[in-house]
């Protein structure tokens, strides 16, 4: 079985891609309008959706640089993936239902119409879509870079493949992603998130039994020989500490019901009452996603620190060192897809609202409609963010990676700041007002870009994101209170009721 | 007390231990350094010493964290006895996270005062316990949150009458828009 690893896993993958194609395919005849390929006209089941929250919000963070981060830092990680149990729960107590409601009454499309909707004003719209499209550009570039990456790692291990290069390896991976993108829109995204959430719980569960095997005196053994190495480790703060792990804890449990990619898929479902269902099934499948990338950077740093294996050319090579080393070929297999899988989920989402942002969001906000023919430009505008987002991050391979660094890192702080006011606490507080969304919104943009540009950090190893989304949730509150009450409009006073 | 100002007087909190954070001196290598053989790696430092730096003012930002979340999640439940009965099940979460936070740090104290020999240690799922109870504890808690979503749905979440209104809302909505 052994010398069958290489082709089971170039199998595996090949097989997932071509999987997508084929739901693109399908999805592009369900797809007839708009609201078909920016909110699958709300017609989604529980389970569908479910899987499409979590699988989306996992990116390939989850499958390699979550483990690289336990494998260099040890258990300080583990604040920002277990703290996700509060982030689904703020996300569905607060804003799941009238998320669902509004998109129903208002026939919205994506989330800045949402903003729209509550603060009736058009600059918070446009300022919400600006602030996803600059995010998302930064997502999509990380996330093919990713692809790309990996993709050329599995290939050269194959002589025939041995001197691919990554452009060829982009363009492969990205037309894949754009084909099913462009054909069926977020249909197809959420049933390829479907698959794609299967494949990463059912890799989840196959990984974690391997991992505890890998030591024979199981997880226990793991802390030991890490404790032997450096005790603080695998104590609860880890090598980050204390001030470091509770900001990312802040700034993970808060900013998770910020994520327009995240706030999107709730307007989908076919039934409020199928909320019930899809926060549990997002925690399941994400529990398990965390126990993968806990144990797995764990058993590496164990072996590493314990002498069992060389030390890792980089932390981010945790995952695939340990797939190869310890996995059986069929579970690498697996997992290799669930990798693709993860980066792709996420890439879908992103591409989906950053083309609403460009066809929708920004030409109603600026000349008070929405661009012609609005189907088709969707299409176009997915396929222009995926070229400039794959010349970005091969600009940021062979150049300088700065710029794309810079837009990832910026995106998931700016919308957490920017959007938890106003969206979750704006939504259930009616004397929020639009100055407020306003000031919220300029004042995540410019601190989250000022700690990028000038490269600023904050003692004790604190995030720049959990302090600019700190200050946006009082700014957003005082500010509200010391502007004049504004009337809201008749259909969201009474859904904000309820 | 108003949801809304429970969460800003807990934000605040949160702030101003910030502030007290920032001010405090910081001893060498607080946030790690590089390990000695393994590239890549990083490891601790003075453990003991970064953590007593900040333990007071790490201890109350995360309490008024906790608090903040607590407050928020009481913000969609306002009135009568959707109030009454998610008040009661917050007040629990938080109660429940504030003793997991209590337990996490006074075990890794004991830890920092111990001998810090590996017999020393007590271990519960594979972890040193005070690490079990930021693995587990935390995530324990945010489940209690999702079962009580799940069951007080029609209760608190999307009752009967919720229904009623929002299918009165829609319809309204409609006629609105064929008038």
């Amino acid at each position: 079985m052994e010398e069958l690893r290489q082709p089971i896993i170039l199998g595996s993958v090949l097989f997932y891609m071509v999987l997508c194609i084929g739901i693109g395919l399908w999805a592009m005849r369900k797809t007839k309008s708009a609201g078909d390929f920016f909110v699958a006209g709300r017609s989604l089941g529980p389970i569908v959706v479910g899987l499409a929250v979590f699988s989306s919000s996992l990116s390939g963070f989850g499958f390699v640089g979550g483990p690289g981060l336990v494998y260099s830092t040890g258990l300080s990680s583990v604040w920002m993936s277990t703290v996700t149990a509060f982030g689904f729960a703020i996300g569905f107590f607060l804003i799941a239902k009238r998320i669902r409601m509004i998109a129903e009454v208002r026939d919205t499309l994506s989330l800045p119409d949402i903003v729209a909707a509550r603060y009736n004003s058009e600059l918070a719209r446009g300022l919400t879509g600006v602030t996803i499209l600059l995010g998302v550009m930064g997502y999509m570039a990380t996330q093919i870079l990713a692809m790309a990456m990996v993709l050329k790692a599995l290939l050269a291990a194959t002589p025939m493949f041995a001197d691919i290069s990554l452009v060829t390896c982009a363009v492969i991976s990205t037309s894949v992603l754009i084909f099913y993108s462009v054909t069926g829109g977020i249909i197809a995204s959420v049933y390829t998130d479907l698959v794609q959430g299967s494949i990463m719980i059912v890799a989840g569960v196959l990984v974690v039994v391997t991992a505890a095997t890998v030591l024979d005196g199981g997880m226990t053994e793991v802390s030991q020989t890490i404790f032997a190495d450096d005790p603080e480790a695998i104590m609860p703060f880890g090598t980050v500490g204390v001030v470091g792990v509770l900001s990312w804890f802040f700034l993970f449990g808060f900013g998770l019901a910020g994520q327009p990619h995240i706030i999107t898929k709730m307007m989908m479902n076919r039934r409020i009452e199928d909320n019930k269902i899809i926060l549990p099934m997002s925690m399941l499948g994400y529990a398990v996603a965390v126990l993968l990338w806990v144990s797995v950077g764990l058993v590496m740093r164990a072996v590493v620190v314990g002498d069992m294996l060389t030390p890792l050319e980089a932390a981010d090579q945790a995952a695939p060192v340990f797939l190869s080393q310890y996995a059986h070929p069929l579970l690498a297999g697996i997992v290799f897809a669930g990798l693709f899988a993860a980066i792709m989920s996420t890439a879908d989402a992103f591409l989906n609202i950053g083309a609403a942002a460009v066809v929708h969001d920004i030409p109603k906000a600026v000349r008070g409609m929405a661009m012609k023919a609005e189907l088709a430009s969707a299409r176009w505008a997915t396929v222009i963010i995926s070229l400039i987002a794959t010349g970005f991050a091969l600009y940021a391979h062979y150049g300088s990676g700065q710029l794309v660094a810079l837009l990832g890192a910026f995106g998931w702080g700016t919308f957490a700041a920017a959007i938890v006011p106003i969206v979750v606490i704006g939504l259930n507080w009616k004397r929020a007002t639009r100055p407020a969304a306003i000031t919220a919104i300029i004042f995540s943009l410019v601190i989250n870009l000022a700690f990028q540009l000038f490269g600023w950090s904050l003692p004790y190893a604190m995030h720049p994101g959990f302090l600019a989304l700190l200050v946006s949730m009082i700014l957003f509150i005082i500010v509200s209170l010391a502007t004049p009450r504004e009337e809201i409009a008749k259909d969201i006073d009474r859904i904000m009721d309820l | 007390m108003k949801a809304i100002y429970m969460l800003l007087v807990s934000l605040v909190i949160v702030l101003i231990s910030v502030v007290w954070i920032i001010v405090t001196p910081e001893p060498a290598g607080v946030a790690g350094a590089a390990h000695p053989v393994v590239p890549g790696m990083r490891v601790a430092c003075d453990g003991a010493a970064r953590y007593e730096a900040v333990m007071y003012p790490a201890f109350f930002l995360q309490v008024g964290v906790l608090a903040a979340m607590t407050s928020l999640l009481l913000l969609p439940f306002q009135e009568g006895e959707r109030m009454r009965g998610m008040f009661n099940r917050l007040v629990l979460v938080f109660v429940l996270s504030a003793a997991v936070w209590i337990g996490i740090t006074q075990t890794y104290e004991q830890f920092l005062q111990s001998s810090r020999a590996p017999e020393d240690l007590l271990y519960v799922a594979g972890f040193p316990l005070p690490s079990a109870l930021a693995v587990y504890g935390v995530w324990a808690v945010g489940l209690l949150l999702t079962f009580f979503y799940v069951f007080g749905f029609g209760r608190f979440v999307y009752t009967a009458r919720d229904r009623e209104s929002f299918e009165a809302l829609v319809e309204d909505m409609r006629q609105e828009g064929g008038g």
